[in-house]
Parts: structure tokens; sequence; C-alpha cells
């Protein structure tokens, strides 16, 4: 079973612009593979690229082991939403899943099928211009799945969706991983992928920064700040300080402490028969870690206000 | 799509509109049977055509940059990586359903325009003795204006795939059938000649005359209809080419 997606060399060029520039790694099966980077990274032009919508200036991608443009039938092997605006706006949602199925010798039954898969059933006869944002990313979904491919790939699938629609793709996109498939997801915000992604590709002015799973990045990043609330502050300042830790106090009952993981605080504050509220360890996040990473590569930068008491 | 039956009934609808328009104005007198006068009366039944033209062009157009504008190119290509099947496919049906189109129309116009015109005067007494479709000259008019409607529908097909714009398709389009025409009336005889000859519009006319007058397009009906067909291979043959090179 040779490698979902592979990514050689790569390299785009419009104009002066290089929009992806060497880039190279690997999608594989049965994971969710998020595809992360700063708006204008290059994301949505090297998933053009794989579906041969655009000719790369230089390497090459390879999708079960053959060029898109080679597939019999491209439907039943890769399924793809990259803008689900791409329809006729005055076909029917049925027809424009029809010609699409018939353009690659699928049954009309997948039609249905598919249409149900995303809860577009009752929506069919509608003509797909009036269907709202939602709406369409669930046809694209549909349209992505109808012959039921063994890769799928989604260009930020999330955007536009109501909190509803969102959990239901992270869910949707976890089943379609654990059934096997290679599934790889755009995403220029860190949190829609927390959950889901197994493996994370980051990119930034077209550029690999790194390819990693999610654990790796996470560990790597940990902080390890541990708040503590008590009514005795004072006390537990002394008795954390004393034992090596940096403590800071956050508030009338709050301090924070480096230097010391939590089982160590919990520890020191119960020999001492000290009272303890809340007790918690500060996890790194997925976004802090993106934001790290891609620093450098992000193209446009607008100022952050400073937030009052940071 | 919608916008194809439009089309489709604008071509055949203004078509008849006009050669009826036409052939009503029309009138001829003083001759007599075997002294004709020098009306090509089947060239003027199938005037419509030339404003039918434009919806056939139009039609052509749109069958291909409406997907450009929609971004449902994409889609295609995405499903179909085949880029040049799919614009020979486009081409087929396209021009197929011109032609059948095509070919009713003049009918149409043909059979009405007689119709009106020997009510008119041109008529066995008047010198002009009937023509029906069983005449092999008013046969190969009507059939070569059919067949002059599928080449402008393949040329214009082939522009909007180039083009790959609305707008700037059919500007073209519609500059190099009725441009040449134009200009004709303004140019000195020697420039005017080969426009004549060798235009869209120009040549289809020649596909449609029978009768030798001094103001005839100076190329013969398979001569007019090589011309045509000449314009449609060429844009289809360099959207063929562009289509697998550019970027969707």
């Amino acid at each position: 079973m040779s490698t979902a997606i592979d990514v050689q060399g790569l390299t785009k060029r419009y104009g002066r612009t290089v929009a992806v520039d060497d880039l190279s790694f690997r999608v594989e099966a049965g994971r969710v593979t998020g595809f992360v980077g700063p708006n204008g990274a290059g994301k949505s032009t090297t998933m053009r690229l794989v579906l041969g919508l655009d000719a790369p200036d230089a390497g090459e991608v390879l999708v079960g082991g053959k060029r898109y443009g080679d597939l019999r039938a491209p439907l039943c092997e890769v399924g793809a939403l990259l803008d689900a605006g791409a329809t006729h706006p005055g076909r029917r949602a049925r027809s424009h899943l029809l010609w699409l199925a018939r353009s690659n010798r699928l049954p009309a039954h997948r039609v249905d099928e598919v249409l149900e898969l995303v809860g577009l059933s009752g929506a069919g006869r509608k003509r797909v211009g009036g269907f709202s944002l939602g709406m369409a990313q669930r046809l694209g979904i549909a349209g992505a799945m109808l012959g039921d491919p063994q890769l799928l790939m989604f260009d930020e699938p999330v955007n536009g969706l109501d909190p509803d629609g969102i959990r239901w793709i992270r869910v949707f996109l976890r089943s379609l991983a654990d059934e096997g498939r290679a599934v790889l997801v755009s995403s220029h915000l860190m949190s829609e992928l927390e959950g889901i992604a197994d493996e994370l590709v980051v990119i930034g002015r077209g550029r690999l920064i790194t390819q990693t799973t999610v654990s790796a990045l996470l560990s790597s990043r940990s902080d390890g700040r541990v708040h503590v609330r008590t009514p005795q502050v004072t006390e537990v300042m002394t008795v954390l300080a004393g034992a090596g830790g940096t403590v800071t106090s956050t508030g009338s009952d709050t301090l924070v402490v480096s230097g010391l993981d939590s089982e160590r605080v919990a520890t020191l504050v119960a020999e001492r028969g000290l009272q303890l509220h809340e007790l918690y360890r500060e996890r790194a996040s997925l976004e802090d870690a993106f934001i790290d990473l891609t620093r450098d590569a992000v193209e446009y930068v607008a100022e952050v206000p400073r937030e009052p008491g940071s | 799509m919608r916008s194809t039956y439009w089309s489709l009934l604008l071509l055949g609808g203004i078509s008849v509109l006009f050669t009826a328009l036409t052939c009503w104005g029309s009138e001829t007198e003083g001759g007599s049977p075997g002294f004709p006068g020098d009306n090509d009366i089947v060239l003027d039944s199938l005037v419509g055509i030339w404003f039918g033209q434009i919806a056939a062009a139009v039609l052509a157009v749109l069958a291909i940059t409406s997907e450009y504008s929609a971004r449902m190119i994409r889609t295609t290509f995405a499903a179909n990586p085949r880029r040049r099947t799919v614009l020979g496919a486009k081409a087929a049906v396209v021009v197929g359903v011109v032609l059948a189109v095509g070919l009713a129309t003049s009918v149409a116009c043909f059979l009405v325009g007689q119709w009106i015109l020997r009510g008119n005067g041109f008529n066995y007494e008047g010198g002009y003795p009937v023509v029906t479709l069983a005449d092999g000259e008013a046969f190969r008019a009507v059939v070569g204006s059919a067949v002059y409607l599928g080449s402008l529908a393949l040329f214009s097909l082939g522009v909007g795939a180039i083009a790959r714009h609305t707008a700037g398709a059919i500007t073209v389009v519609l500059a190099a059938v009725l441009a040449p025409v134009i200009a004709i009336g303004f140019l000195p005889e020697n420039l005017a000649e080969p426009l004549e000859k060798f235009s869209l519009m120009g040549a289809g006319l020649a596909v449609q005359q029978t009768v030798e007058r001094p103001d005839s397009i100076p190329i013969g009906p398979a001569g007019g209809l090589l011309v045509v067909t000449a314009y449609g291979a060429a844009a289809l043959l360099v959207a063929l080419w562009t289509i697998g090179r550019r970027d969707a």
C-alpha cells in the first residue's frame, strides 16, 4: 500500500512570487494530517498542485504512487473539497452530483447515498446558488465522497460553519481516518484541528517548517507552570520557594509556580497540612506552538493591541 | 442550463423574424417569365440567419466561459483531468446542437421567406420561377447556412476557451464577425475583396448565393464553406493546445 500523497521538491511560482518552495512531505493512510500555516503560506496552492489544477515548476506529487492526471477514475481514489463555491449556481444540487458521478462512471444511487451522508437529502432539488455557506460545504463534502475514495483532501472545511457544523465535521473527519482512509485537512487555525489531527505538516512562505505528530509538538513545548489557589497564600509561597520553585502571586488567593511539577507542589503543600482549593498544570496549546513555529513566516502581521492587565 | 434554452429559442426566433421582416419589405416589378430581375431570392430569404448567428455565438461562448466565471472549471477538471477530452466533448455537443437547430432555422427561414416573397411579386410572372428545397442550389444554401452556424459556434467555443472570460470572448467573436462587414463598406476595392472572401461573414454569405451579380462575393460556395470551417477548426486547435498548459 503506497503512500497516499507523496510530495517531492514541489515548487510553484506565480510571476515573481514563490508560492511553494521545494516542499516535500508525505501523507499516510489511517491518519488525519493537518496541513497548517499562516494565510498565504501555500496550502491551497499545494492542494491544487496535487489535483493537477496547476502545473508545478519543479518537483512532483504522486497520489497512491501515480500522477493525478494518470488516474482512470480520479473521484474513486481522491475526494477533494477545495472550493465550495465552484459550482454552477443555476444547477440543482442533485444534478450537480449526478453530473460528477456520471463523469467517473459512478452509479446514480451514490448521489442519494452521499446526500444522506452529509444530511442534505431534502435539499437535492434546490438550486446550488441558493445554498448557505454551510450547505455548500456539505455539498462539497458529498461530492468528495461520491467515489468512496481512500484519500480525502479538504481545504479549510470549517470556514463559515456554525458550531454544530464544526462539530459534525470534526467527528466526520476523525471517522474517515479511523476507517483507514488518508485525510489531509488544511487550516490556518490550529484550534480547528485540536483533538482530531494526528500529524501536522506546518508550512510558511511556501516552505516546510516541520512535519511532526501532535503529541511530539506539544511535549516539546511544555511550559509546565503550575497554578495554585489556596487561602493560605503566604505560607504556600514560602514552602514552594523554599523547595526551589519560582513563585508569583497572581491574585488574592492564587499563585503561579514554575520549576516544580504539579505532583511535587501537591506533596509539599500536603506535608505542611496546608489547604489547597485548586491545582492545575498549564498545558501547552497547539495554537501557541503554531504561532512560535510560524512567527517568522507570517506574511501579513497586524498590530496586536495590548490586552489590559497582560 | 437555462440560458441554453433561451439562446436556442433566440437563434430560431430572431432568424425567422428578420427573414420575414426583410422579405416583407422586398418588392420587384417589371420582370417577365424568363427574364428575372437580379434579386437572389434564396439569399434574401436566408437573411435572418445573419441576425440569429449572434445567439449561436453567445451560446457557444457561454458553454465554456460560464464554467470559468462560476469557478466550476476546477470541479470539472478535478473530476476529469483529461482536459482536452472535456473540451472536445463540449465542442461536439455544442456544435451538434447548433447544427440541428441551425438547420431547422435555416429551413424555416427559407420557407417563410419564399412564401412572403412570392406574395410580393417574386413569382413566375415576374420572372422568378418557384424555388424549392429540391433545387440543388437552394438546398446547398440552406444546409450551408446551418454549417456556417455550426462553424461559428465552434469558433466561439474556441475563443471562449482561450479567453476564459465571457465579455472578452463575446467581444472578440462579434468583432471577428461584424468588423469586416463594416470595413468593406469603407475600403477601396482591392482591400475589400480579400476581406469579403476570407472573413467569417463574407465567406458565409458566399455559401448562400445562388445568383451571379456584380456585387456578389468573389468566392464560390465551396470555398466559402472551407474558409468558415477553417476559422472554427483553428480556434479549436489553439484552445486544445492552451487548455492543457494553463492553470485551471
